[in-house]
């Protein structure tokens, strides 16, 4: 007994081994293989890189954590598919997660699975009271966008949704008031919206809503203050929450995160570093945000010419806008380059975009080479972008006195300061002032709709 | 030994497990065309990708020789193609300096017997709620074209139509002041002299299109106009004659994700009324965009008395513009659709496609091409003199991927019918 104890002994250690073996070889070759979709061909070499680690950290053995950063990378980068297959694994390993579920809901929710996000997403509720609101914010989008449009279950599961919405929550509140407006509800969405206002005044989209549900109730004078006040107020409100919520992960990874990193690294002190690595990143692809700030840079540094071929390109392969075209004719300026073409590039940059900032650069030109009337010109036209800005912003104290020193002298917006000083008197209460101001936009250019109907409506009343 | 050679193995064991599956979308992809296409780029090699708004197919100096006209908001500029006898494109510049044109209309403004050109200027390509759009007349004169300017202090102009809306024998103006945030439709008077004054027919940010038909067979022009903002609408204008219009909503899509894209007119049944062609599937507000189940084509059929019958004809993803012709040769209408946004990161999703007419209006997708991708724009027309019907598209690259890149690009029709 005693002799077959040491082989009993070894057959038992090699029937444990066998099955602690086999079930680590059946283990390792049954766990799940995350996606590999044809990322470097697609991305930079720099985030094909992060994502070659993100899948190795998600593939050995992979935790939880390890699936939904992958599948947030997939995310942030369009691959949708691929990033729900990841959080999906990435919930399988860790249910409770309200993480995960919610990235898991964000992420159907772009693939167009409405009713699968919405899934997700309600368990968030309870285990996430922070992102309570959002979550129902987003499925009653989910129910909004369902593949019956319009159909009359899916508007009431989506107003079930907002209803439980917090007050404070503007996207949401504005959502619900939209759906009862445009569901023939007006009168319902009217107490919410006056609410809101009184909240959140500057808020334009608010204005215009409300101004459509006055028309539905037939008040349409209310309808045509709350459209006017559209015109003044300068807020916006972020709904595209989805959007949002990908988008600010971007630069966690990649390129985008060496470029976040090199935002952050800029000061004074080490702005050759700084350039190096703008430098190398422009190398790796070419980002239009990384070559304005190199200019930028490049600029300060006393590199002019540098900063004008930065800008050249920029906008050889962007396409010109106003602000590239003002940061051209400051660094052509810093060159050195001939007066003339820098006044022809901000006078470009000026029939983009009706601009203070350009008439003020320009002036400053013209003061030094130009003849006094063009200096004039100038100086007026900047007072009426000044009164326009005011204007925008319901400042309309400020904006007269501007509007006045701008319809003083002929320019070439002459026409519309005089409109918009009527406008600004019509807004303060000042009938005659405001007809007088019309009048004289009238008499420049006769062709003039708004000032036309405003002195027949001033006329009128 | 047995751990020895599982410690030794293990690693080197691929793991070959499958995360579970879960129905997904790969995109929209069709079978292939029965029709040959053969493609052809009339522009440049392409560099950089390319940000053309509008193309159009248009005999633009009389010679009986359609041109192809096209907008491209990256170089800011108006350029026409002309295909020479060999079927070798040239590119003639028209006009530059013009800050990103979304549209041009081709029409002969001011009744002297040659085609001018009215340009919408956005002044902004992207996200802008300020006063940058204008209105451009590129009048011609001879070889060369004048440039006024007929409108300027407005938000950004995405289309301008022109038609007689007042009954005076001039042309008037239909404009799409998309805007950003805020924006309107407007009518603009012809008061002579290269002079109109603007009338206010609808406040709403994002009208993308406002084409001109007598949708209620009175034999006046009505106005249309998509709305694809805050609101995902279709208006009609009703000309009551004397410039005035009564305003009339088509439709509305409470989800307001839908991504209005693009509108056209066109008696798709031929039953003798003006129908609307409707497209649904702009994603601009993501950074990265996929197809949606509600993307696609939907017609609306005109039933009389200012009511239309929408019909889902198409749920290509990304869907953004579309034309209507007969391309195969059987007497009834077929709908070409491109896409802006399908799922680009896959080979074979189709970018531009052609439905089939079965002649009851029941509809066969058939895909003509998967690249160039991110296609915005398509006009249908004879482009080789062979009479029959060629496509020409344009390619806006804004959004990644970068691959397959195409600005102007022409497929030519190789039906034998």
């Amino acid at each position: 007994m005693s002799r077959l104890h040491p082989k009993l002994l070894l057959t038992v250690v090699l029937v444990i081994e066998s099955v602690v073996s086999g079930w680590a070889v059946s283990g390792k070759l049954s766990r799940p293989v995350p996606p590999r979709p044809p990322v470097a061909l697609l991305v930079d070499t720099e985030t094909a890189r992060d994502f070659r680690k993100l899948r190795a950290a998600a593939d050995t053995p992979g935790q939880s954590d390890d699936w939904l950063a992958l599948g947030q990378a997939f995310a942030v980068y369009g691959f949708f598919p691929e990033a729900d297959r990841c959080l999906g694994r990435a919930t399988q390993l860790d249910p409770q997660s309200a993480n995960n579920l919610f990235w898991w809901g964000l992420v159907l929710n772009r693939l167009g699975q409405t009713t699968r996000s919405t899934a997700q997403l309600s368990p968030v509720a309870g285990l996430d009271t922070k992102r309570r609101d959002d979550c129902r914010y987003i499925s009653a989008r989910n129910h909004l966008r369902g593949d019956r449009p319009d159909s009359v279950a899916d508007t009431k599961s989506a107003e079930a949704e907002l209803r439980q919405i917090g007050p404070n929550h503007l996207a949401g509140q504005y959502l619900l008031s939209y759906l009862l407006v445009h569901s023939d509800r007006s009168a319902e969405a009217m107490p919410i919206l006056d609410r809101l206002i009184a909240d959140h005044a500057d808020v334009h989209r608010l204005y215009q809503l409300r101004a459509r549900a006055a028309e539905h109730l037939g008040e349409f004078n209310k309808a045509h203050r709350d459209r006017e006040l559209a015109e003044r107020m300068p807020e916006t409100i972020a709904t595209d929450a989805v959007a949002d919520r990908l988008g600010d992960r971007s630069h966690e990874f990649g390129l985008d995160n060496r470029i976040f990193r090199a935002g952050r690294l800029a000061s004074p002190r080490n702005l050759d570093a700084v350039v190096k690595e703008l430098t190398e990143i422009l190398g790796i692809a070419y980002r239009p945000r990384v070559a304005r700030l190199l200019a930028s840079i490049e600029l300060r540094r006393g590199r002019a010419a540098s900063a004008v071929k930065l800008i050249e390109t920029l906008i050889r392969r962007d396409g010109a806008t106003a602000e590239t075209l003002i940061e051209l004719g400051l660094a052509r300026q810093a060159a050195g380059e001939d007066p003339a073409d820098v006044f022809s590039t901000f006078q470009r940059a000026l029939r983009y975009r009706l601009d203070p900032k350009i008439c003020r650069l320009m002036a400053r030109l013209i003061t030094k080479n130009g003849k006094p009337g063009e200096i004039e010109r100038l100086e007026a036209l900047c007072k009426h972008a000044e009164g326009l800005q005011a204007f925008r912003e319901n400042r309309l104290e400020q904006a007269v006195p501007l509007f006045k020193q701008a319809t003083a002298v002929d320019h070439q917006e002459q026409a519309d300061s005089f409109f918009f000083l009527g406008e600004c008197h019509r807004h303060q209460g000042r009938r005659q002032p405001a007809i007088d101001a019309y009048r004289r936009c009238l008499e420049l250019r006769p062709h003039h709709g708004r000032a036309a109907d405003a002195v027949d409506r001033l006329g009128q009343g | 030994m047995v751990p020895l050679a599982t410690w030794i193995v293990l690693p080197r064991l691929p793991a070959s497990g499958s995360l579970p599956q879960t129905p997904h979308n790969p995109g929209s992809i069709y079978p292939p065309s029965e029709i040959p296409f053969r493609r052809q780029s009339p522009g440049p090699s392409i560099e950089i990708p390319p940000r053309i708004s509008h193309v159009q197919i248009v005999d633009l100096d009389g010679d009986s020789k359609p041109e192809i006209l096209a907008c491209d908001a990256l170089a800011h500029r108006l350029v026409s193609y002309r295909r020479g006898n060999g079927g070798k494109w040239s590119e003639h510049p028209i006009q530059a300096r013009m800050a990103a044109p979304s549209h041009a209309t081709v029409v002969d403004i001011e009744g002297d017997g040659d085609l001018d050109i009215l340009v919408a200027i956005l002044g902004n390509a992207f996200p802008d709620d300020s006063h940058v759009g204008r209105i451009l007349l590129l009048e011609r004169n001879g070889d060369r074209y004048d440039r006024h300017v007929l409108l300027d202090g407005t938000r950004r102009i995405a289309d301008i139509q022109a038609g007689d809306l007042d009954g005076d024998g001039d042309l008037d103006l239909a404009v799409a002041e998309f805007g950003y945030a805020r924006g309107r439709v407007l009518w603009l008077e012809n008061i002579g002299q290269r002079r109109f004054r603007d009338h206010q027919l609808l406040h709403a940010p994002g009208t993308i299109n406002v084409p001109l038909a007598d949708l209620d067979g009175d034999g006046d022009l009505d106005i249309a106009a998509n709305v694809s903002q805050d609101d995902e609408e279709i208006w009609a204008f009703e000309n009551q004659g004397e410039g005035r219009f009564r305003k009339r909503l088509l439709h509305k899509w409470l989800n307001f994700d839908i991504g209005g894209s693009g509108m056209i007119t066109s008696d798709l049944d031929n039953d003798g009324d003006v129908d609307l062609l409707v497209t649904v599937g702009d994603n601009l507000e993501y950074a990265y965009t996929y197809p949606q189940p509600y993307h696609g084509c939907f017609w609306f059929e005109n039933t009389g008395d200012w009511s239309f019958a929408v019909h889902r004809i198409s749920s290509l993803g990304g869907a953004h513009a579309a034309s209507v012709a007969d391309l195969d040769g059987d007497g009834d209408n077929d709908v070409v659709l491109v896409s802006m946004f399908n799922a680009w990161y896959r080979d074979g999703t189709a970018s531009l496609v052609w439905l089939e007419n079965d002649g009851h209006q029941q509809f066969t997708h058939q895909q003509i091409a998967s690249s160039p991708t991110h296609l915005v724009t398509v006009a249908t027309g004879d482009i080789n003199g062979d009479r029959q019907p060629d496509i020409v598209a344009g390619g806006w690259h804004v959004i990644p991927p970068f691959r397959r890149l195409g600005g102007v690009t022409t497929w030519i029709n190789g039906n034998r019918k």
